[in-house]
């Protein structure tokens, strides 16, 4: 019985330490990594993250995984996140700009169809036709800078690893799909 | 072959374009023949470009599989039938925001304070690059250069007199060039010569004109001495004629 509760209250407590661990920002960029976690919470840390996944749900959030590029436990990063996504009028309040987020769902739905790849100024051609080239150039760099889009030495862009964590990109592209038939119809 | 791989890799194209076997094939058969190591090393090259495309074909091949592939050129049509607020409301309807606090930690803080402490001033901070700063600009007056012993007061006067003679004959009423009028092959008497007349021209025995488009300075000396409202004019004076 002593030993049952002994284990609860260790528990609880790497729990409450996965939490701070996730929720303070370390670093440029949010998150923690898998090596990280392990230093923090021992071996069986996704056991740990999996019931405090649990715990912050009545809360609407939850502990999502970003593979890293060997897919090893030490390279995945862990986030908190919302669960459900905002509503528009929440996202609106909160200081986003309709046309920065719209670039940037156009651009993750062109480079999603060019195989994950394509030159950046193929993209801002194809912005081009819907924002003026201000807006381009300022919403890429930016979302360059804060992870959702990668570019590489030859200016090709990639989806970056924020978008992987934050959007969910199947959803988006079939919003985008089916919404534009709606919009054809009208 | 290595400008095709990296064509490939720097655009857009279909990486399966490139077909890894042939070019493997070709490099196999040549590679007896390269002897220098020039040769070697550009046919290295080939191979690592050949392997950068097998990592982009297998790139290609993930995201083809995968559900999120769609022709781009239906994405693009699909894009730009759709008003900017209903692909914004797309976005925020597949996001999930992460959760977090930015904010300043006890230890942030120390290391904040340790770094301000430790911090060299701006002063000191590239004197080993580039050595120690010039004097700054600044103002020598007549009774400092009296003091110098570059003037006494007698020699002042009587060269301050020659110098208003010299411009009043050159001038006779019209504008001459100031910088002509200073000129001197020796750079410290052009100095003195611009340091006298400035100072005829302080005391209302002479005139300055400028004229800020063509840069040209003129000046001319006054028969009687004027009196007006005191301008400054800044005038850099070079080692060159």
């Amino acid at each position: 019985m002593e030993a049952e509760s002994g284990d609860r209250a260790l528990l609880e407590r790497k729990v409450r330490r996965a939490f701070q661990v996730l929720v303070l920002q370390r670093g440029r960029n949010p998150g923690v990594k898998g090596w990280e976690m392990k230093r923090h919470l021992g071996r069986d840390f996704r056991k740990i993250i999996e019931v405090l996944s649990e715990d912050v749900a009545p809360m609407g959030l939850e502990v999502f995984e970003v593979k890293g590029a060997d897919e090893t436990d030490d390279s995945s990063r862990f986030l908190l996140r919302f669960r459900e996504p905002p509503s528009v009028s929440e996202a609106e309040t909160s200081g986003i700009r309709i046309d920065d987020l719209a670039v940037l769902a156009a651009t993750i739905a062109y480079v999603n169809s060019k195989q994950g790849r394509v030159a950046r100024r193929e993209v801002e051609q194809f912005l081009r036709e819907k924002f003026p080239k201000w807006r381009i150039d300022y919403s890429l760099d930016r979302y360059v800078k804060r992870g959702y889009l990668e570019q590489d030495d030859r200016s090709m862009l990639h989806i970056g690893w924020r978008t992987h964590a934050e959007v969910d990109e199947k959803t988006l592209m079939t919003l985008i799909l089916s919404r534009a038939q709606e919009a054809a119809k009208k | 072959m290595i400008e095709l791989c990296r064509d490939v890799e720097s655009s857009s194209a279909n990486p399966f374009d490139v077909d890894i076997r042939e070019k493997l094939l070709i490099l196999k058969q040549r590679l007896p023949e390269l002897k220098l190591l020039d040769e070697l090393l550009v046919d290295a090259e080939a191979m690592l470009e050949l392997s950068q495309i097998v990592k982009l074909q297998d790139e290609w091949l993930k995201t083809r599989a995968s559900s999120l592939y769609i022709d781009p050129l239906l994405i693009q049509l699909k894009v730009k039938l759709l008003p900017k607020d209903a692909l914004s409301e797309a976005f925020i309807k597949s996001w999930h925001p992460v959760a977090q606090l930015d904010q300043l930690s006890p230890r942030g803080l120390e290391k904040a304070f340790v770094y301000w402490r430790d911090l060299v001033p701006i002063s000191e901070r590239f004197k080993d690059q580039f050595g120690t700063y010039g004097t700054r600009p600044g103002q020598v007056d007549y009774s400092e250069l009296v003091s110098l012993g570059v003037f006494t007061r007698e020699q002042f006067e009587t060269n301050l007199t020659n110098l208003y003679d010299e411009l009043m004959q050159k001038s006779n009423s019209e504008w001459v060039d100031y910088r002509e009028f200073i000129a001197d092959d020796a750079y410290e008497n052009k100095v003195r010569r611009a340091y006298l007349l400035a100072f005829l021209i302080s005391e209302g025995r002479a005139l300055l004109r400028t004229e800020p488009l063509t840069g040209k300075i003129w000046t001319m000396a006054l028969a009687e001495r004027v009196k007006g409202a005191p301008k400054s004019v800044a005038i850099s004076i070079t080692g060159e004629n």
